[in-house]
C-alpha cells in the first residue's frame, strides 16, 4: 500500500511528461473520435449543457438528417423559438402530413426540426445549406422582422462564437455575403468547433448517467403578458426592429444570402423551400404590423422571383391573443396543434404540388 | 500479493491519468475562457 501511495502523490519529473503526453493523447483523440457520425449516434440530450440547450438539439438533429435513411419524403423545419413553439411536435406534424397526403404509414416520411431559440437567419440559411443534397422533401424557413432585421454586433458574435456545430463552409459561405468574419477550417470537426464542445464539459458525465431529455416548449403553460408587460415590451420590440431595419447594407445583404440559398435549394437539392411568417399576436398589429408588412414587401418579391411561397398562417390557424404568452410564442398545446394542423396541410400541398419528384402515395 | 514495484507503477499510472485528464479540462476551460465561448441562453420575453 505504501508503495502504490508513494508512486500515486509523489511528484517525479517522469510523471509530469506522463501527464504532459496524456493531455496531447486524449485531445487527438478526441479529434479523432468525435465526428459527425458519431455525434449523429448520441442520444440528443448527451450534447446538452442542459434541458434548453437549443444549440446542442440543433447540431444533433443536423448531423440525424443529413444521415437519415431515404424516404419516399422529407420535412424539414429551420427557423428561431417563434417557429418552434408554432407546432406541437415534428412526430405529429409528419403524422399530419401522412395524413394529407393520405400515405397510410407516416414513418414512410422523414422528419427534422431544426428550430432553434435565437436562431440568427444567418444561422437558418447555413443550416439550409448543411441539408442533404437527394432525399426529396419540403423544408419551411420562418422568417419575419425578428430574424430579417438582425443587430450587427450580436450576429458578428454569432460567427465568432457560434453555439451550435454548424459547419465552417456553410457557415462561411453566408459570412461572406454578409460581411461576417470567416472561420479557418481545420478539417477535424471536433476541432472546427473547438469551442462549442468545450462549451460542454459534462458530455463524458452524461455518457455514463445518461441524457438529459431536452424540453421543447418553454412557453406552454405560461400566462399570456399582463398590460404592464405589454407596455413595457412591445413599444421596445418596435424601436428595436427599426433600429434594426435602418442597417440597409445588412438587411440588404440577408437578402442576397437568402436568394442564394433558397437558388442553392432549387438547383443542387431536391428540398422545396418554404418561407413562413411566424406567428404575431393580434394584439401586437398596432405597433408591429409596420415592420412585419415591411419586412413581407422586401422578401415578397424575391419569393415570387425564385417561385417559393412566402405564407401567413396566422388567420387560417385563427390564431387570437389568448393563444399567445407574448407577442409570437404559443403557449398552448391547443393553439399548437392548430397551427401545426395548418402547417402541415401547407407543407403536404407543396409536396404533391406539380413537381416530377412529389411524393405519390 | 502485489509486489511493490507493481504498485508504485500502479500509483504512477493512477497519478498520471488523474493529472492529465485535470489538465485537459483546465485546458478546455481556458480555451473557453479566452475564446469567449457561448451557449445560447434563453432570456425570456
Amino acid at each position: 500500500m505504501s508503495a502504490f501511495l508513494d508512486g500515486a502523490l509523489r511528484p517525479r519529473l517522469g510523471v509530469t511528461l506522463g501527464v504532459i503526453a496524456f493531455a496531447l493523447v486524449e485531445i487527438a483523440a478526441l479529434g479523432l473520435l468525435v465526428t459527425p457520425d458519431v455525434v449523429a449516434h448520441l442520444e440528443p440530450g448527451v450534447l446538452a449543457r442542459n434541458v434548453d440547450d437549443d444549440g446542442a438539439a440543433l447540431t444533433h438533429a443536423l448531423v440525424t438528417a443529413q444521415r437519415a435513411p431515404d424516404r419516399s419524403a422529407h420535412i424539414a423545419l429551420v427557423g428561431a423559438s417563434s417557429m418552434r413553439e408554432a407546432f406541437w411536435h415534428i412526430d405529429t406534424l409528419r403524422d399530419a402530413v401522412a395524413g394529407a397526403l393520405e400515405v397510410p404509414d407516416a414513418s414512410a416520411l422523414g422528419a427534422f426540426d431544426l428550430t432553434s431559440g435565437g436562431q440568427a437567419l444567418a444561422e437558418s440559411l447555413a443550416v439550409l445549406r448543411a441539408l442533404p443534397e437527394t432525399p426529396h422533401g419540403a423544408v419551411v424557413l420562418g422568417i419575419g422582422p425578428g430574424t430579417l432585421y438582425a443587430d450587427r454586433a450580436e450576429l458578428q458574435a454569432r460567427f465568432e462564437h457560434p453555439t451550435s456545430a454548424l459547419a465552417v463552409d456553410d457557415m462561411n459561405a453566408v459570412a461572406r455575403v454578409l460581411g461576417m468574419p470567416e472561420r479557418v477550417s481545420t478539417g477535424v470537426y471536433f476541432f472546427d468547433h473547438l469551442q462549442f464542445f468545450v462549451s460542454r464539459p459534462q458530455v463524458p458525465v452524461r455518457l455514463a448517467v445518461g441524457a438529459v431529455a431536452p424540453r421543447r416548449h418553454r412557453y406552454l403553460g405560461r400566462v399570456q403578458w399582463t398590460d404592464e408587460r405589454w407596455g413595457e415590451r412591445v413599444d421596445a420590440l418596435r424601436v428595436g426592429f427599426e433600429r434594426r431595419a435602418r442597417d440597409n447594407a445588412l438587411v440588404s445583404a440577408h437578402l442576397v444570402a437568402l436568394e442564394q440559398t433558397l437558388t442553392h435549394l432549387q438547383r443542387q437539392t431536391q428540398w422545396r423551400p418554404i418561407l413562413l411568417e411566424p406567428p404575431l399576436a393580434p394584439r401586437a398589429l398596432p405597433a408591429l404590423a409596420e415592420a412585419r408588412r415591411a419586412a413581407h414587401a422586401l422578401v415578397a418579391p424575391l419569393a415570387a422571383r425564385l417561385g417559393v411561397p412566402l405564407v401567413d398562417l396566422d388567420a387560417e390557424a385563427a390564431l387570437v391573443d389568448e393563444d399567445f404568452h407574448d407577442y409570437t410564442h404559443l403557449r398552448s398545446e391547443e393553439a399548437m396543434r392548430r397551427y401545426e394542423k395548418r402547417l402541415a396541410a401547407l407543407v403536404a400541398r407543396h409536396l404533391s404540388g406539380p413537381n416530377p419528384s412529389a411524393v405519390r402515395p | 500479493m502485489t509486489s511493490p514495484r507493481v504498485a508504485r507503477a500502479l500509483g504512477i499510472a493512477l497519478q498520471i491519468i488523474v493529472l492529465g485528464q485535470l489538465l485537459v479540462i483546465a485546458l478546455g476551460g481556458l480555451y473557453a475562457a479566452s475564446a469567449g465561448a457561448r451557449v445560447f441562453r434563453y432570456a425570456g420575453f
